[in-house]
Order: structure tokens, then C-alpha cells, then sequence
């Protein structure tokens, strides 16, 4: 296949570009930044589309992103085994393609950005590294020359996108080598793992030792245990004895105490009664003597008695004091019979004064009885009828007939000057006033002018019932004024019948008084006494003898007490006077048996005392010890009976010492033993396996990681063995055509100096090379120039194409300066070997150099291609 | 008069876990509790006796907890007046120097059988009437391998008689997976007349003898992964001159399963993946007084194949999960998953990796080529022959989803 034309209407820098390329080869000249590389990959570009098929995404769009608008290039082909076409690709959003035959336009929708059918068989990867490689692609290859070129020598496998084999091979070998290696070098994971079970092998002998203390631990447990219950025990003992010691100290004491008291003293002769001090004994006997002394001689004085008169007197106190009671109301009475008399006379003398007042003459004692005589009631009737007779006259007289005409007049005269007052002026006023007076004078004068008319007479009923007490003549005058005259006579007889009482009541006083007085002098005369005198003396002569009898027998009964209470006071007395004597004696007689040798009794006494209130205080410290249970017990403990201290009595202060001592040894033993137990209980306490099985699961878990990791390793490194014998096996077939074409390549160009390329497997595997005047093959790699290592590749690169077209189309070799390391004569042989390989397969050689394109356009016939820079 | 026992094995007390801590803790503890709800259980239902058939103890260093616990569940028992009857097995043989043999907790109603000679104990209730007889005969030593079990005979009298060993009962599901120790056949058992057989060693529960009343009741607690389903114990009523069906009585507080599953959703988002397997995990039958330790393992074509590939992924996304469901503990597991690509158009084309996948395709065939193929020096020490071959096999199996993950670029992917 040959380019024929090019037509770059706008492809980066490339702008309106339309060059005719011979169908063998072509130089393309230009200078750095002239499109050089655009131009390559224009040519690329029509065969596989663009790359990146979206326009924003595509490096010439975004390089340049002034110029605007789409990229749009198109291109003449012949092909090898089909009919000649035109091709245009278009980027417009996305890369498009148009096909045409050979002279034909363009016509019908665009299709996709697909590379042309017939190079579907060559995918772009292998046509960039093998048939369009650059410079700088080739330099790259150099870094990597075991890896890349023997990719480039498996083509089937870029075909297939797939990795390249030596790469894939190297990470295999790192991943298996990063988990295992034989030769143990390096930190391979597996050997992590190792020393991590190395190290939890340590673990486990710790825990295995752990576990060896935990089955010590139980022994310990039990044996404390054990010696826990022998603490207690002891504890228990310790403290028992340390509680038990006060109370044989007090037994002990107790004995001591007993044995001091000796024999108490012989109490026998006292009886029942009790040792006292005998000076006090003394005492109350002196007291005793005493007490008796004054009732003894109140009783030696004789006895008082009433006569028969005081005893009478006495008999008839009751009538005397009614006596006495009767007299002082008789006295009472004779002056309210007094008053009353008196009473009496002054209203007498009251009813005379009013009488008068109302009478003609004065009263006399006649007209005052006269007066009680008068019948008021009659007298009440007939003034009141006269006074009706007079209302009656009063209203029956008419007023004068002058009057009602002259008060007219007045008030008419009154008014008038009122009514010219205008004209009048202030006498009009007056004028008034003085008519109104007259009007007012006319009215008193008619007023006065009725009353003076004359009321009836009174009535000569009236005269009959005076009986004899004529009222005063002015009296008579009026019915109202004769009221007077009854009044006063009802009052009069009022006051007559209020003085008939008074004299009634002081009668009968009177006579009462001179009952009562005779009576009294009966009374007089029986009991002896004088009767001569009033009623008041005789009831006061009663009176003093009686009060006499009264003190006289008050005297009799306080004498009658006296003796009594001395008689009682003796009768109590003796006796326990005699008694405390004897008592006296018998302590005496004690005291002296007791204490023979004391030299009073009352020393024998005190000493007697305090034995026996020793002797009390042991017997109550006995009771009371008696009552502690642990009595019993100790009883006849014979440290207690010990004449002195023994010196392993129990309640030393040295044993109590020594014992509290134990017992804080004992308890400090019983916490450290519990405290040891409470860690005993706590390594013990459930925890399945314990550590020891944790260990175990640790290195379980690391063994199955090391497991797991070599498993991993080997399955790694046999698919690393099994892609070696593949790629083995796939060179066997497809690789010697490619080295024995590229060895006579070599041979050419290096005119015979290097024969033979050689590919060898394993890890020291590679390119070599045979020739240079060297026996062995050398590794394809410096020293070997770097012109002669481009003309290795050079030569290798067109076996491969001559392997790769083999039977279908033959794209163009593209060089870019290829040949600007290689010396004159190579370049001349590599010439010359390209000019016979273009007849066959065309071939575009860029340069930026102008010795080199004008080199090969004078050795291989060439028409350069100039771009502008 | 029936004879009531609750027939244990396996108990494995003590035994080391791997994995995760939070769960491994969890699992130990749960050996110890699965024992304590059985005792209890026994005392509850007044059983006459419980039988263990052998490895009370995982191993034979008893540690002093386990030994103070084991002594309390027993004195719990004896109070109650269960008995309390187990064979020595291999993980806790009896003969002299091992631990168990020095174990001082042996009572009244407490038998442990430690010799290979069977032993005959006449089981009373509560009352102290007899009401069946154990025979039982132990492991003397970690690596028993005489057949026990012929060595059991008749027992006379009317009693309901009760075999009690810890055997490899060749017919029996599994066997092959657990050590051959006091190896049997189904004829060692069906020559006697014994009511019932409670067998321990395999753990997984089973009529060990087809037709015969020869059962092993599986052990207590599934201690990892592999020991899936619910655990506990058979609760047996024998009568005198029958065979006695157990019933199983579940006393596991954690339960461990494994699931696989192959169709994974088609949707390239981590969060479709989460709530696809938290359906799958809340659709799990699941007691309420128990817990799940689960192993999911993932397999076929997922575009999250690669970012499945990565522990750290994994482990968040089973947290995730576990947190949503409650579950104990959820390992996830995406070795098996693999790039929606078409591995036969890899496996055509002229390229390394299908050169690659056909040679492992090979291997697994052809031992020689796998072999030759396996590097000199492997990390994992394995004996030669089969097991390095065996070994080898296990590891090609999850190659060609490797390879294909490792060579195909992420971005073709």
C-alpha cells in the first residue's frame, strides 16, 4: 500500500498541504516545528482515524485552539491487494472517515472513526512501534531492551491487547519473588511470616510457661487454702484467749480479794439487826431521852374540865345567837318604824301645802280627812263634762263680719302702689307696706274680737261634789283651772293612803320589838344571868357569856390534844428507845468480839466496816462474775487460785502484748494469703484456653497465612514457568524468519562485521549479536555504538515487517533521522538496502537534517518533500 | 425402662483457630458454650447419661481453663445425677503421658475409657435402678490403629446395650478425609446386638453402618469453614432388644456454611454486587440463637474480576455485607472469576497467552508436562510424587483465570 497523495486541508500546523508521493519512497525535510511529526501522524491518521477520536480531546485541536474549525485531511492510496481509493477524515465533534474509489468524490454519510478495513489486521500500536518508530520511541527501547523488543518481536499479542509478555513475566516474577524466594534474599513476605511465627513460638513457650504457673497456681490455691483454715483456727484460739484474759484477771483478782478479807466478823448476837456505828446508835439514844422528856412532863400537869354553867351556856349558844340575831333586827325595825312614822307626818304636811293651793281657806286637820272623803271620780267626770261644754261654747261663735271686706281692702291697697311702682317709686313701696299692716291689724282684731266671748259657767254638780273643800273662786273660772283643784286632790289622798301605810308598818313594828325583848329575858333568867335592861343588853349579856363558855372550852380540848399527842410520843418513843439501848449493847458486844484489840469501839467499828465493805464488794464482783457464762469454765481454773501473779498467767501485760502481737500476724498472714487467692481466682477465673490458646490461634492464623502466601507464591511462580514455555514455544515458531531476515539485514549493512542476532531465553536471556570481531555472541546493549545498535534495530525492525506483511498489505515505512547516528558507509549500505526494499514497500524518511535529505535524495533517487517551517 | 443419653463426639475443646480474630474468638468460645447448652440440656431433659465418643479435647496439653471448665460442666452433671461417659480418642488418648490419662475428675457417675479393652459400665437412673449398659474402649495412644470395634461382644441380660467408640467406620461418608485411626467395617458392628453404636472420629453426622443403629453424631461445633451445617448432638431413647433411632438436637451457637456462586451480575458496579450477594445471604435459612460464619465463593465472568482480584476490595466488600446481614463473619472469596472475554478466541489466536492457556490446559492432563512445567524450588514443602503432583494440580486450577486477568490490559478488558 502507498501513499499517493496527501492532502492536508487543515491538520494542525499543516494547513492547505498537498504533496504527490513517488510509490517507492520520499524524504520529508523540514526544520524543527515545520510538521515533521504532524506529517507522520496525518499519514497515520488516515489509515486508523483519529487519536483521540473527539475533537476537544485531540492534541493538534487543543495545541492550537485559535485556529479554529475541524481537522480535515484527505489522501490518494494504492494498494497491494486491492483497488486504488481516496480516504477523507474529518474531525469534526468526533473523527469521521469517507471513502471513494481512485478519481471518484466524495459522496454519502461519513462513517465513524474506524481504522480502513484492510488494516484491521494491523492494529495501530504495531504500526506506531514497528512501522512508524520514532527517534525517540527507538532511544526508549534502548532502557528496556529485553522487555520491549521482545514484545515487538510477539506482535500477536499487542493485536490482542494484551500485555507484553516480558512484562508480564517481570511482575509475575516480582509478585511471586515478593512473596517467596529459595534463596531467601531480601524481605520476602513469607519470611515476615516466618519470623512472626518464630516469634509467636516464643509466645507460646511464655504462655506455656503461664500455664505451668496457672497448674501451680492451683496447687498454691489449695495449699493456702489449707493453711487459710489453720490462720483462722489460730486467729480464732488467739482471740479467744485474748478475750478470756481480763476475765481471769478478774477471777484471779477476785480470789486475791477473797483470801485478804479472812474470817468475817461473828454477827450472831446482833440477831436481825445490823452493825451500825454505835455513836450514832449513842446519838439516837440521847436524841430519844430527849424526845421523851417534854411529853412526860405535860403529862405530869392536871387534866381541865367545864363546869355545869359553861356547859349550859353552851347547850343554849344556838338560842343565844338567834338571840343576838333577833335583837339587831329589832333594832333594825324599831328605826324603820321611826322613819315610816316620820314618813307619814311629812306627807301629811305635803298634802296640807298642796291643799291649800287649791282651796279657799287653809286645811285644817278636818278638811285634810274631809279631803280623803272626796269622790274623785265623780269629780273627774264632772269637770270633764264641763270642759266639753265650754269646747263646745268656743266653737259655735263666728268670726266678726268687718273682717274679710277690710283685709280685702288692705291687700287691694297693698298691691295697687305695688303695681304703679314705676311711677310712684319708693312710695309706692311704702304705701304697700302700710296697707299690708292694716290688713294684719284687721286679722288680730277679728282674732282677738272671738276669743273675748264668755265660756259657760261651771256646773253645780261640781259644788255638791266638793264636799265641803271648796276650790279657790279662780279655780272655778275655767274647766282647765279646776283641773288643778282634781289633780291636787288625787294627789292629797295619794299621799294620805302612802301615810295611813307608813303608820301601819311602825305599828306592827312596835309590837314585834316588845315580843322579842320579853323573850330574851326568859332566856336571861334561866341561864343565870341578869334580865334587867333592853332587848340589845340582855342579847349582849347572853352573848359575853357565851363567848366566855366558848374560850373555856377550847382551853379544854387543847389540854385534852396535848396529852394525847405527849402520850403518843412516849408510847412511841420507849420502845425504840429501849431498843436502840439494846441494839447499843449487842454491837458493842460485836465490836469487842470483832476487834478485841481496837482501842474504842468506834475504831472497832470503822475497821469492822471496811472488812465487811470489802467483803460486799467480793461478794458482788462474784455475783457478777457468776453470771459470765465462761464462770463455770474457770472455776476451777488453778491459775486463778495462784497465791500471786503466775508468770504465764494469760492476762500479763506481756502475754496480752505478745498475743496481740499473733494476732496481728496472724490477720497480716490471713490478708496475704486472701490477697494471693484473690490473684489465684483471677488467673483462674473463665477464660477458655487463656492465653496460651490465644497463641495458639495466632500461630494457626499465621501458619495459614504462610500457607495460604507459599501456595500463592508457587501458583505465581508455575504461570510464570507456564508463560515461559509458551513464549518459548510461540518463538520456536514465530521468531527465527524475523532474526534470520534481520541478521542479513545486519550483515549488509555493517558490510559482513556483524553477522548473526540472536535471541536467548531465560534470566540472563536476551539480544545478542555476533560479529565485531568477538568469537561470542555479545548482549545487544553498550558498549556497542550507538550507531551500530540503530542499524540492529533498524535491520530487526525490517525482519519483523517482512514477517508481519507476510500475505497482506504493506503499509509504508515511515524513518524518522534513523540514520543520523550511523556512519557515511552504513548510511550508504542502509540506502541502498531501502531503495531495494521500496520496490516492494513504500518508504517516507523524515529528517530535520539537510545533509541527510540531501544524502538520500542523491542516493536513492528521491523527490524531497519541503516543509515550511 | 428405656435408657435416655445424649450421644456427643468431637468435642475438640481447645482447639486452635485460624482466621480472623473477632471470629476465631467467637468460634472458641462457642465450642465451650455448644458443651454447656448439651450438659445443660441433659440435665434439663433428666437423661440418664451423656456419652462422648472421643477428642474432648483437640489437644492432649490440656490448658488449666479448659481442665477447670470441663471439671465444672462434669460436677454440674454429677449433682444432677447424669452420668458422664467418654472414650478416649486421638486427639485425647489415654494411655500414660498423655493429659487426659492425669485428669482427676472422675466420679461417681464420671467414666472416662481409656484403654483399647472395652470396658462395660451398667448405667442407674437417678433412683439408682439399672437402666442400660456402655460399652466403651479408647485410644491409648494418638496413632491407634487396631480395629477396636472387634474387639466389642455381646453383653448378656435384658438391659439396652450402647457401644460407645471413636472409630473410622470405613463405609462411612468422609472417611477418607479423616486419619484411619481404629479403623472398622460395617461387619465389626453388625456381628452384635447392640441397641445403639455412638461413634465419634468423623465429623460429619451420619448413620455410619447402612441399616444398623451405628451413628456418628458429627462434632459439637463446626470449628472452620469446612465444618458446615448445624452441629450438635443425637438425643437417643434405646429399649431393650431394639435399635434406637436418634434425633438430632442442635447445640452449635455458630454454624458455618459455604456457597458458591457462579452467576454474578452482569453490572460493573461494586454496589449491584453487595446487594446481589446481601439477597442471596438474608435468603439463608438461619435460627434465631445462632450465628454465620460463611464462605461465599464467586466464580465466572464479572467485569469487577480484577478489581475483585484486590484483598483489600474484597475484604470491604465482605464487611459491607456481613454488617447488612449479620453475619458472624463473611470471607469472600473471587479466585475463580474471571473477564467477560471470549477465552477461545485467546486460545486461537497465535499469541503467548494462548500458547499459555493451552499448555495449562495440558498440564492438567499430562502429570509429566505438570512436572516439568512446576518450578524447582516450590515454598510450600511437599513430599514428592503424588502429593507434589496433587499439590500442583490444586494450583493450576485457578491459573488460566489468573493469566487471563494478569495479560489482558485493563483497558481491553
Amino acid at each position: 500500500m502507498r501513499f499517493r497523495r496527501l492532502h492536508a486541508r487543515v491538520f494542525g500546523v499543516l494547513r492547505d498541504l498537498e504533496v504527490e508521493l513517488a510509490p517507492e519512497a520520499a524524504i520529508v525535510f523540514g526544520s524543527n516545528e515545520s510538521g515533521k511529526s504532524t506529517f507522520r501522524e496525518a499519514l497515520e491518521t488516515i489509515l486508523y482515524g483519529f487519536d483521540p477520536a473527539e475533537r476537544e480531546a485531540h492534541p493538534l485541536v487543543r495545541w492550537n485552539p485559535g485556529a479554529g474549525g475541524d481537522l480535515l485531511i484527505e489522501a490518494d492510496l494504492e494498494r497491494d491487494l486491492g483497488p486504488p481509493l481516496r480516504v477523507e477524515r474529518a474531525l469534526l465533534s468526533r473523527g469521521q472517515l469517507r471513502v471513494a474509489e481512485a478519481g471518484a468524490d466524495f459522496s454519502g454519510r461519513r462513517q465513524g472513526n474506524t481504522a480502513l478495513e484492510f488494516m484491521g489486521e494491523l492494529p495501530r500500536e504495531i504500526f506506531r512501534s514497528v512501522y512508524a518508530l520514532e527517534l525517540a520511541q527507538l532511544a526508549a527501547l534502548e532502557r528496556n531492551v529485553q522487555a520491549r523488543v521482545d514484545d515487538l518481536l510477539l506482535p500477536q499479542a499487542a493485536a490482542l491487547g494484551l500485555r507484553p509478555v516480558g512484562e508480564l513475566r517481570a511482575a509475575l516474577r516480582e509478585d511471586h519473588q515478593a512473596l517467596w524466594r529459595p534463596d531467601q534474599r531480601g524481605k520476602p513476605e513469607a519470611r515476615k511470616w516466618s519470623e512472626q511465627l518464630t516469634e509467636l513460638g516464643r509466645d507460646a513457650g511464655k504462655a506455656a510457661e503461664e500455664e505451668r504457673g496457672l497448674r501451680d497456681a492451683i496447687v498454691e490455691q489449695a495449699e493456702l487454702k489449707a493453711r487459710l483454715v489453720r490462720l483462722e483456727a489460730q486467729r480464732v484460739e488467739l482471740g479467744r484467749a485474748h478475750e478470756e484474759a481480763p476475765f481471769l484477771r478478774d477471777l484471779f483478782e477476785l480470789a486475791q480479794q477473797r483470801r485478804a478479807l479472812g474470817a468475817p466478823p461473828d454477827l450472831t448476837p446482833l440477831g436481825d439487826d445490823p452493825l451500825v456505828d454505835p455513836a450514832g446508835l449513842a446519838r439516837e439514844i440521847a436524841a430519844l431521852t430527849d424526845e421523851i422528856r417534854e411529853p412526860e412532863a405535860r403529862l405530869a400537869r392536871p387534866e381541865q374540865a367545864l363546869d355545869p354553867g359553861e356547859l349550859a351556856l353552851l347547850a343554849a349558844a344556838s338560842d343565844i345567837a338567834l338571840a343576838g340575831a333577833t335583837a339587831v333586827e329589832l333594832r333594825a325595825e324599831a328605826k324603820q318604824a321611826a322613819e315610816r312614822r316620820s314618813n307619814a307626818a311629812s306627807l301629811r304636811d305635803e298634802a296640807r301645802r298642796q291643799l291649800a293651793a287649791v282651796l279657799a281657806q287653809p286645811p285644817g286637820d278636818a278638811e285634810l280627812e274631809t279631803a280623803k272623803r272626796v269622790p274623785l271620780e265623780a269629780l273627774r267626770s264632772a269637770q270633764s263634762q264641763w270642759a266639753a261644754a265650754a269646747e263646745r261654747h268656743a266653737a259655735s261663735v263666728p268670726a266678726p263680719s268687718w273682717a274679710l271686706p277690710v283685709v280685702a281692702v288692705a291687700l287691694a291697697l297693698a298691691v295697687i302702689p305695688l303695681l304703679l311702682e314705676p311711677w310712684l317709686g319708693s312710695l309706692a313701696r311704702l304705701l304697700a307696706l302700710g296697707a299690708a299692716f292694716s290688713g294684719v291689724v284687721a286679722v288680730c282684731a277679728a282674732w282677738f274680737a272671738r276669743t273675748r266671748r264668755e265660756p259657760p259657767s261651771a256646773p253645780s254638780l261640781l259644788t255638791q261634789l266638793f264636799a265641803g273643800l271648796p276650790p279657790a273662786p279662780a279655780l272655778l273660772a275655767r274647766p282647765s283651772e279646776l283641773s288643778r283643784y282634781v289633780d291636787c286632790i288625787a294627789t292629797a289622798q295619794t299621799t294620805f293612803a302612802r301615810a295611813a301605810g307608813e303608820q301601819r308598818v311602825a305599828s306592827g313594828v312596835e309590837a314585834s320589838l316588845q315580843t322579842r325583848g320579853e323573850q330574851l329575858g326568859k332566856l336571861c333568867a334561866r341561864l343565870g344571868l341578869a334580865a334587867e335592861g333592853d332587848a340589845d343588853q340582855r342579847a349582849a349579856r347572853l352573848a359575853a357569856a357565851l363567848e366566855q363558855a366558848v374560850a373555856r372550852e377550847r382551853q379544854v380540848a387543847q389540854d385534852r390534844a396535848e396529852r394525847s399527842v405527849a402520850k403518843e410520843r412516849l408510847d412511841a418513843r420507849r420502845p425504840r428507845l429501849e431498843l436502840a439501848s439494846e441494839h447499843h449493847d449487842r454491837v458493842l458486844a460485836v465490836l469487842r468480839a470483832a476487834e478485841p484489840d481496837a482501842p474504842a469501839p468506834q475504831q472497832a467499828f470503822a475497821r469492822v466496816a471496811e472488812r465487811r465493805e470489802a467483803a460486799e464488794f467480793v461478794r458482788r464482783r462474784e455475783a457478777e462474775l457468776r453470771r459470765d457464762p465462761r464462770y463455770a469454765a474457770f472455776e476451777q481454773d488453778v491459775r486463778i487460785d495462784a497465791a500471786r501473779d503466775p508468770i504465764d498467767a494469760p492476762w500479763s501485760p506481756e502475754a496480752s502484748a505478745a498475743r496481740e502481737r499473733a494476732l496481728v500476724a496472724c490477720a497480716d498472714e490471713i490478708a496475704a494469703a486472701n490477697t494471693r487467692l484473690g490473684e489465684i481466682a483471677n488467673l483462674l477465673r473463665s477464660d477458655p484456653g487463656g492465653r496460651q490458646a490465644r497463641v495458639a490461634d495466632r500461630m494457626r492464623e499465621a501458619e495459614e497465612r504462610l500457607a495460604a502466601l507459599r501456595r500463592e507464591r508457587d501458583r505465581l511462580a508455575l504461570l510464570e514457568s507456564i508463560l515461559g514455555r509458551a513464549e518459548r514455544r510461540f518463538r520456536e515458531v514465530h521468531q527465527p524468519p524475523v532474526l534470520q531476515r534481520a541478521s542479513s539485514y545486519l550483515e549488509r549493512v555493517t558490510r559482513g562485521r556483524w553477522r548473526r542476532i540472536d535471541y536467548e531465553e531465560g534470566a540472563d536471556g536476551g539480544l545478542f549479536v555476533t560479529g565485531g570481531g568477538r568469537d561470542e555472541p555479545v548482549r545487544v546493549e553498550p558498549p556497542i555504538s550507538r550507531g551500530t545498535l540503530d542499524q540492529i534495530f533498524l535491520c530487526l525492525r525490517l525482519g519483523l515487517l517482512d514477517h508481519l506483511d507476510e500475505g497482506r498489505e504493506r503499509p509504508p515505512l515511515l524513518l524518522d533521522d534513523a540514520l543520523l547516528r550511523m556512519d557515511s558507509p552504513r548510511r550508504a549500505e542502509v540506502y541502498a538496502l531501502l531503495a531495494e526494499i521500496s520496490r516492494g514497500r513504500q518508504i517516507l524518511l523524515l529528517t530535520c537534517q539537510e545533509w541527510i535529505a540531501a544524502e538520500a535524495e542523491q542516493a536513492m533517487k528521491l523527490r524531497r518533500i519541503t516543509l515550511a517551517p | 425402662m428405656s435408657f435416655r443419653f445424649l450421644h456427643l463426639a468431637d468435642l475438640h475443646l481447645e482447639t486452635k483457630f485460624g482466621g480472623a480474630p473477632a471470629p476465631r474468638e467467637r468460634l472458641r468460645r462457642a465450642t465451650f458454650e455448644a458443651f454447656e447448652r448439651a450438659v445443660d440440656y441433659a440435665i434439663g431433659n433428666r437423661l440418664h447419661a451423656l456419652l462422648a465418643a472421643g477428642d474432648l479435647f483437640d489437644d492432649p496439653i490440656l490448658s488449666v481453663h479448659t481442665e477447670l471448665f470441663f471439671a465444672r460442666e462434669l460436677r454440674k452433671l454429677s449433682e444432677a445425677s447424669v452420668w458422664f461417659l467418654a472414650v478416649c480418642g486421638n486427639h485425647d488418648p489415654g494411655g500414660a503421658g498423655f493429659r487426659t490419662a492425669r485428669l482427676g475428675i472422675e466420679g461417681e457417675r464420671v467414666r472416662f475409657f481409656r484403654e483399647g479393652r472395652p470396658e462395660t459400665v451398667t448405667i442407674t437412673d437417678r433412683e439408682g435402678a439399672a437402666v442400660g449398659v456402655v460399652v466403651g474402649a479408647g485410644h491409648e495412644t494418638d496413632r491407634e490403629g487396631t480395629n477396636l470395634a472387634a474387639r466389642f461382644s455381646r453383653v448378656a441380660g435384658a438391659l439396652p446395650v450402647v457401644g460407645l467408640l471413636h472409630t473410622n467406620v470405613e463405609s462411612a461418608k468422609a472417611s477418607l478425609d479423616h486419619k484411619r485411626y481404629a479403623p472398622s467395617t460395617p461387619a465389626d458392628y453388625q456381628r452384635l446386638d447392640y441397641a445403639y453404636w455412638a461413634l465419634g472420629h468423623i465429623h460429619l453426622r451420619q448413620q455410619a453402618v447402612a441399616g444398623f443403629p451405628a451413628h456418628y453424631a458429627g462434632n459439637l461445633q463446626g470449628r472452620n469453614i469446612s465444618e458446615t451445617g448445624a452441629k450438635g448432638g443425637l438425643q437417643v431413647e434405646a429399649f431393650p432388644g431394639a435399635s434406637a433411632t436418634p434425633e438430632f438436637v442442635r447445640f452449635a451457637p455458630v454454624r458455618c456454611e459455604q456457597l458458591t456462586l457462579a452467576g454474578l451480575p452482569a453490572n460493573a458496579s461494586s454496589d449491584a454486587l453487595a446487594s446481589h450477594l446481601v439477597e442471596l445471604v438474608e435468603a439463608l435459612p438461619r435460627e434465631s440463637d445462632e450465628q454465620l460464619i460463611l464462605r461465599l465463593e464467586l466464580a465466572g465472568p464479572t467485569p469487577l474480576a480484577r478489581t475483585l482480584r484486590s484483598p483489600d476490595t474484597l475484604r470491604v466488600l465482605a464487611e459491607e455485607i456481613a454488617s447488612r446481614t449479620g453475619l458472624l463473619d463473611l470471607e469472600l472469596r473471587a479466585e475463580k472469576t474471571s473477564l467477560p472475554i471470549d477465552r477461545a478466541r485467546l486460545l486461537a489466536s497465535p499469541s503467548v497467552l494462548g500458547e499459555a492457556l493451552s499448555l495449562i490446559d495440558s498440564a492438567q492432563r499430562d502429570d509429566s508436562l505438570l512436572a516439568e512445567l512446576a518450578p524447582v524450588d516450590l515454598a510450600q514443602e511437599t513430599a514428592a510424587g503424588d502429593a507434589r503432583l496433587a499439590y500442583l494440580r490444586g494450583l493450576l486450577e485457578e491459573l488460566p483465570e489468573e493469566l487471563t486477568l494478569r495479560a489482558v490490559a485493563p483497558e481491553e478488558a
